[in-house]
């Protein structure tokens, strides 16, 4: 994914509706639902085996960069029914290793730079497979959403000294599924095209 | 399973409640509420703010074959932490902004607010006398509540209107039979007994600190029978449920003394020693034999017996239930010649008695109550063979024949022995102990040497009195004592004002409300006892005086009055030049008053509560933080009212003046009078008081003091002191047991304060005669409120003391929170209602709008409307007691006749509100 | 005393022939912990007249938990909002300040459609008059030995603590909510502005310091009692294993509940003509062996057997256990009195 450097500031980069967003490349990112056999506990498993999670099957995703921060914005069409009881959500994953289908394992940690429709404040949190998160309070995040015609986008910030071996993942929760944890479409390791 | 390697990040994720649970200070409180209780919590306080409050537990076991007392508590004072800052809190003073009951309001200034309440008194006391000026009285918000208005209404000749008179909480069938009502045991006996009968009550609602006494009985061996219309929560913990229709408990329990009697189960040495039963009344008349019957130096209150030995009329004794050397018959009659010449046949009061009974055989009882005989017979002979305690409340003093349900109940508790025993008698209400309150109210001035002087008065005062009475006990010359200070006191019945000022007359000569064997009307009994002046110097303020200033104090009239609003807000209110409510919560009178005054809270402020027989302990609430707001105390509220009262006076010209009695009065020096000429501004001094001069009237131990209760939180009775009403419990309080009423008459043969000076179930009065009343009977509830299906019964919640909780939203989640008429699912069919549903309950009264609740433990044409609902959560503000029309039983008005007369809390006339007939029909889903 | 020994299970036993249903071990338990805004619809502990719907409403029907071998686990469903209910707002304000002169009148403000909350059904029962029947029946956590919830926690938020209380950390609990499915008795409320699950802590600040949780220490009707079920002298190990009177809720949930009920007695019923049924209990046995398990026949024997031979004059050290004559016999180990404890200042 191509990655400019901007100097527009933090403020319209956080508006995803801003017409920096317009000018800049995206790319379609194919999302795939973490596997079942890799939910944590013995529970999930059986409650989810024939409740099918992580749909969402694709999300259009750009990015930039300003000084230290790097800005990712997703779209992705979110499913007509109401949500309810779980919010929609959407994470950036950073970190390396070849566990990302399984948002991280024990060993090969991702992080996670966590946008949920019902929070007010993103999160920056550590995940060591599906579910299995920690909150991070390193790494200060922000976030901002907006859903129009049920289709949500969303600019997501981070330091990108966060960002490891160039490459970024995302995953997103679809909550009227009741898609939480590791109840998730996730993403591959996407290589990022810095200038 | 343990997690330790979890345990740096558990310690953050726990250190939130460790916070919660985290405080800088603990003092005792309690809530001296009209339950009474006084359960002894802790306040737990940090930052200035009150954050919880757990009960203290630390009740010491005093007798090891008995539970001690811990922990004492409910949910309500539970969570009394949680009302200091709610919704419904009075912070300041308001005045009306718009009319009446508006709900405009301003916030005004102390000083504001106490000039125009101040300025009000002295412009009633100039025009109408200071008996316009009316205070409604509380038994609710502690001693320190109560005291200043008493106070402040005497030192300018106002009136008070007497509580019981207001809340009905007056059994008047125990002080026909006993010439007492106070006559309950400390909770803890509730565990001696072998059969509880809880009847006439709830306690699993309405005493629920104390509620383990019963289950402990259970398990101890006692049998527990619940007797009641609906299967109650308190007959789920029970061993025997007798459903019973409503208002027919006499027939059942005289039923069961037809079983005692004829299947000779009766407790004969106890029936003659302790009863009227064995006294000689005219076989034909029905009237006592009495002393100027006889010759002409015995006085008119000398009763006789048969004696078996010389087979000849005798005196029985007055100064003792003991019969001595006499064998008094019960059965029998025989022919006595009279001081006129005239020759009569004379019987017995048991012989009358059994003739009475025979109406009601088991057989016949149950066409009147329902009640198999079987279960009539059983239960009759397990009274007759066990310890048996009726645990009784506050509920059959509020139906129209309360009284000959008392009487009734009474009757079976004599016939099998049981009072005076460890685990027998009645449980119902208790006052005694507090002396020191009492003294304090004729002090003159602070400290010991006053105390001498007030209780070497008092014993001068009572050796004068013994001397007249020299066959009285001490009980009875402490109600002779008490009789001399009522006329000149404030304290009124106040039946007589709600005729004459509330506009009553007309419902209480309702006839077809009233006892249909009621042989004139309502009007003319009254007008008889009035002109008789068997209430003389009582009835104020009188029907040529208008009352013009009504000040309530912690209690709450409008939520209260029995008939609603038509007779306080549409006759009363219109006339009254100032309304004036001293609460801590926007109360239904609050809403409706002129001036607001914001009143402290517990935990706010000092307090003792009324001594009463729960604990036996000085209930005791200690101040914690700061009052909300501007909220004050009640003392200083009326120290300050006090000044300027007496500032008002001189500026309105008007200082010198005459009371009710026509003596003088003066508004000089009032300030200085409240306080005792500033002995009293502290009211931690006030307490102290109280407490060195309980010791002094030997009611505290030596050790009792303010310091001792911040130790310990509670201080148990050792004695029931000099006053009559603590007296009235007749016992010694020993160190190591529980305090069982009435061991004075039964183990000491002292005798009963009443005109037999023995338990009285004959009443030769001749209306009670012309009732049919004059022993007791079962009479069927009045069609009171109109020709409909559904009797209206009521009690206390749960979840509230009256009114008091019902703004605590916390307390709000335990229950649906807003008013409901309890249906049977047979009823709510008939009349297509569902659970939930918007009912209207009316009658020839009024009515309310109220939802339902259905449920297969409501009985079948019983309609339950719990207590404690205030009229504002009611469409229009129009409450359950719309439907109430408060029909007073005509047989009250009688007084000087021995027993029967007035005192402050007993004997008066008090409105009905039970067993009222209502329709309902479904308004919406 | 709780440090001594590592890894022991702290027990209940709920006498529901003593409970009251007066609540005040659920208000003594918000009072202290769920007093925050965000958490005023939450009861970890909570009362409920059985039969009933209980709290949540339907819960005995939500699923979780596992098979009655404690190994399989069971779906279950996440009660919602709608079905704990409660936590209304009033319209206090508008009633006493708003000059409506009478026309607004203080209620509720909530939707009367599906109103619910935690003590709805108060006193309804079950059964027709005179027969009707119902009992209380308090629900708090049962801190379970083979806890369903601990194992759906994707986190690890949730543990067993030394003391066999099952904890949460909510600074790790991240709201996935699969312990409010997973849990069979329903207990784990969601804070939907702090978005963590919350439960009963099992007063564990409290049993730190020796004393005993609010919903035992403030019960007036002495109807909890609490202890080590390791501890010989404890009363609750006397109760559930050596009268063997005091049963698990819903055994067949299968996570092996600490919360243990003496199961009620009630008064026989009557007959068409009103006399006494003393061939049948009132409660039928079918309802409480749902509850508790077919052992409660059995146990209903051994309590009406042993309060006979009370009343007939005899001994019994059941009754006397029961009885609780000193109030610390509640409390287990847990006796210190928390107004001796210096927490701050």
């Amino acid at each position: 994914m191509k990655v400019e450097t901007t100097q527009s500031p933090a403020e319209d980069l956080m508006d995803p509706s801003s017409a920096v967003w317009s000018d800049l490349t995206s790319e379609t990112v194919s999302l795939s639902p973490v596997p079942l056999e890799a939910q944590p506990n013995e529970y999930i498993r059986v409650s989810r085996a024939a409740k099918p999670y992580g749909a969402t099957g694709e999300a259009v995703a750009s990015a930039v960069k300003n000084g230290e921060q790097l800005f990712v914005r997703l779209e992705w069409q979110d499913d007509a029914s109401p949500n309810t009881e779980f919010a929609d959500a959407a994470a950036i994953l950073t970190g390396k290793g070849d566990e990302i289908q399984t948002l991280g394992s024990e060993d090969a940690p991702v992080g996670f730079w966590y946008w949920a429709s019902d929070r007010e404040q993103s999160l920056s949190l550590i995940s060591r497979g599906p579910g299995v998160v920690r909150n991070n309070a390193d790494v200060v995040t922000s976030a901002s959403a907006s859903l129009d015609g049920g289709r949500w986008a969303v600019v997501l910030a981070g330091p990108s000294s966060e960002v490891t071996d160039n490459q970024i993942g995302v995953a997103i929760w679809n909550g009227s599924n009741d898609e939480r944890a590791g109840l998730a479409a996730v993403s591959g390791w996407l290589p990022l095209d810095t200038e | 399973m343990a997690n330790p390697s979890h345990e740096d990040a558990v310690g953050a994720g726990k250190s939130q409640y460790h916070d919660r649970w985290t405080w800088d200070q603990v003092t005792f409180g309690t809530h001296c509420l009209n339950c009474l209780a006084t359960c002894p919590y802790r306040v737990y306080v940090a930052d200035g703010k009150v954050l919880f409050e757990e009960p203290a537990g630390l009740f010491e076991q005093i007798d090891p074959n008995v539970p001690d007392m811990n922990p004492m508590a409910c949910q309500k004072g539970s969570a009394w932490s949680q009302q200091l800052d709610g919704p419904d809190r009075l912070k300041y003073p308001l005045r009306r902004a718009g009319e009446r009951g508006e709900g405009k309001w301003e916030r005004i200034s102390w000083d504001e607010a106490l000039t125009e309440v101040a300025a009000a008194i002295v412009a009633a006391i100039d025009m109408e006398g200071p008996e316009s000026v009316v205070f409604e009285e509380t038994v609710e918000g502690g001693l320190l509540t109560q005291a200043p208005y008493l106070r402040f209404a005497g030192l300018i000749g106002a009136v008070t209107l007497d509580a019981n008179g207001l809340i009905n909480d007056f059994p008047a069938g125990h002080h026909i039979t006993f010439g007492k009502f106070s006559c309950a045991s400390s909770q803890d006996d509730t565990f001696n007994g072998e059969l509880l009968l809880i009847w006439h009550s709830n306690p699993v609602y309405t005493s629920i600190p104390y509620a383990h006494f019963i289950t402990e009985a259970r398990y101890n061996g006692a049998n527990v029978v619940t007797i009641a219309p609906d299967y109650s929560a308190s007959a789920v913990i029970s061993d025997q449920f007798v459903p019973i229709k409503p208002g027919t408990d006499a027939a059942f329990a005289l039923a069961m003394c037809q079983v005692i009697v004829a299947e000779g189960l009766t407790n004969l040495d106890f029936v003659v020693s302790q009863t009227d039963m064995p006294l000689l009344v005219n076989a034909e008349t029905k009237r006592f034999i009495r002393g100027n019957d006889i010759d002409e130096e015995s006085p008119e209150d000398q009763f006789y017996w048969w004696d078996n030995a010389t087979d000849a009329l005798v005196e029985a004794p007055r100064d003792t239930l003991n019969t001595g050397d006499y064998k008094p018959e019960l059965e029998g009659s025989w022919t006595q010649k009279l001081l006129d010449g005239s020759e009569v046949k004379v019987t017995t009061v048991w012989e009358l008695m059994r003739v009475r009974l025979q109406d009601y055989t088991p057989e016949k009882a149950q066409e009147m109550c329902g009640v198999h005989p079987e279960v009539i017979r059983n239960l009759a002979r397990s009274i007759a063979s066990k310890r048996t305690k009726i645990l009784e409340g506050f509920n059959t003093s509020k139906y129209y024949h309360g009284d000959l349900m008392e009487r009734a109940m009474c009757l079976v508790l004599a016939l099998t022995g049981n009072w005076g025993r460890k685990g027998t008698g009645i449980q119902g209400l208790a006052l005694a102990g507090l002396d020191g309150y009492q003294i304090w109210g004729m002090k003159q001035k602070r400290g010991i040497n006053e105390t001498i002087r007030i209780m070497d008065g008092i014993d001068d005062a009572m050796a004068q009195l013994r001397e007249q009475n020299p066959d009285a006990s001490d009980e009875i010359l402490g109600y002779e004592l008490l009789q001399r200070g009522l006329v000149a006191g404030t304290a009124s019945p106040p039946a007589f004002f709600h005729y004459y000022h509330c506009g009553y007359k007309e419902t209480w000569n309702n006839a077809a409300w009233s006892d249909p064997e009621m042989k004139r009307s309502f009007d003319d009994y009254l007008q008889d006892a009035v002109r008789r002046g068997w209430w003389g110097g009582l009835i104020k303020p009188g029907p040529g005086t208008d009352p013009t200033v009504l000040i309530s104090v912690a209690t709450n009239p409008i939520r209260r009055q029995r008939g609603g609003s038509a007779g306080l807000l549409e006759t009363l209110w219109p006339g009254l030049e100032k309304i004036v409510v001293i609460e801590n919560r926007m109360s239904a009178t609050a809403l409706q008053a002129d001036i607001v005054l914001p009143a402290a809270m517990q935990y706010e402020r000092i307090n003792l509560q009324y001594a009463i027989t729960s604990s036996f302990s000085v209930g005791f609430s200690d101040k914690a933080v700061e009052p909300q707001g501007e909220a004050k105390t009640e003392w200083e509220i009326f120290s300050l009212l006090s000044q300027k009262v007496e500032e008002q006076g001189i500026e309105q010209d008007c200082v010198e003046y005459q009371d009710g009695r026509r003596q003088p009065k003066t508004l000089k020096g009032l300030g200085d009078l409240f306080t005792t000429n500033g002995a009293y501004v502290n009211e931690e001094d006030i307490i102290s008081e109280w407490l060195q001069d309980s010791i002094e009237a030997g009611t505290l131990p030596r050790n009792a003091s303010l310091s001792t209760l911040r130790e310990k939180g509670s201080i148990r009775f050792t004695g029931l002191g000099m006053f009559a009403p603590g007296l009235s419990l007749a016992t010694n309080v020993k160190p190591n047991e529980p305090v069982t009423a009435f061991t004075w008459h039964v183990e000491d043969g002292v005798p009963f304060p009443t005109l037999t000076r023995r338990a009285q179930f004959l009443i030769d009065h001749p209306w009670f005669a012309e009732a049919d009343e004059d022993l007791p009977r079962h009479k069927n509830p009045p069609q009171m409120g109109g020709d409909y299906p559904l009797l209206l019964t009521s009690g206390h919640s749960r979840w509230t003391i009256h009114a008091s909780a019902m703004g605590n939203k916390l307390l709000a989640g335990t229950h649906r929170a807003e008013p409901l008429i309890n249906l049977s699912p047979i009823d709510a069919e008939k009349y297509g209602i569902e659970d939930g549903d918007l009912v209207e309950m009316r009658n020839d009264r009024g009515s309310a709008k109220i939802r339902s609740k259905i449920s297969g433990r409501i009985q079948p044409g019983q309609a339950v409307v719990y207590n404690g609902w205030e009229p504002h959560m009611f469409e229009g503000w129009k409450g359950p007691n719309q439907v109430e029309p408060g029909m007073v039983k005509w047989l009250h008005l009688v007084s000087r006749y021995g027993h029967l007369r007035y005192l402050p809390f007993g004997w008066q006339p008090v409105p009905a509100d039970r067993a009222v007939y209502i329709e309902v029909e479904k308004i919406s889903s | 005393m709780s440090k001594q020994n590592k890894n022991r299970q702290m027990a209940w036993v709920i006498d529901l022939n003593k409970c009251i249903g007066c609540q005040t071990c659920s208000v003594a338990c918000k009072v202290l912990w769920t007093r925050d805004d965000s958490e005023k619809a939450q009861w970890w502990c909570s009362v409920n007249t059985q039969p009933g719907e209980g709290t949540p409403r339907g819960w005995e029907n939500m699923g979780g938990g596992y098979d009655a071998e404690g190994k399989t686990s069971q779906i279950g469903q996440q009660p919602t909002p709608a079905d704990f209910g409660g936590g209304f707002e009033f319209n206090h304000e508008e009633v006493f300040y708003g000059g409506s002169a009478g026309k607004v009148h203080l209620e509720p403000q909530a939707p009367r459609e599906g109103r619910w909350a935690m003590n709805w059904d108060e006193d309804q029962g079950a059964g027709e008059w005179p027969n009707s029947y119902y009992f209380y029946m308090p629900r708090l956590c049962n801190h379970c030995s083979n806890p369903a919830c601990v194992e759906a926690c994707p986190t690890k938020a949730m543990y067993k603590s030394e003391d066999g209380l099952v904890l949460r950390d909510e600074s790790v609990c991240s709201g996935g909510r699969f312990c409010m499915e997973a849990c069979p008795y329903k207990k784990i409320y969601f804070n939907y502005e702090k978005h963590i699950a919350q439960h009963c802590i099992g007063c564990f600040p409290r049993i730190e310091k020796n004393v005993a949780p609010a919903c035992v220490r403030q019960c007036p009707g002495r109807a909890v009692f609490i202890g080590y079920l390791d501890d010989e002298d404890s009363v609750v190990r006397k109760l559930i294993m050596d009268h063997k009177v005091a049963l698990p809720l819903h055994g067949e949930f299968g996570t092996a509940p600490n919360v243990y009920y003496v199961p009620p007695l009630s008064p026989h019923p009557l007959k068409e003509d009103m006399s006494i049924d003393t061939e049948n209990p009132r409660i039928p046995p079918e309802y409480l062996e749902g509850l508790f398990g077919e052992e409660v026949h059995g146990v209903l024997k051994t309590l009406q057997g042993e309060m006979d031979k009370v009343r007939e004059g005899g001994s019994s050290d059941l009754m006397k256990t029961l009885i609780v004559y000193k109030w610390h016999e509640l409390l287990g180990p847990f006796t210190a009195d928390p107004a001796d404890i210096i927490v701050k200042g």
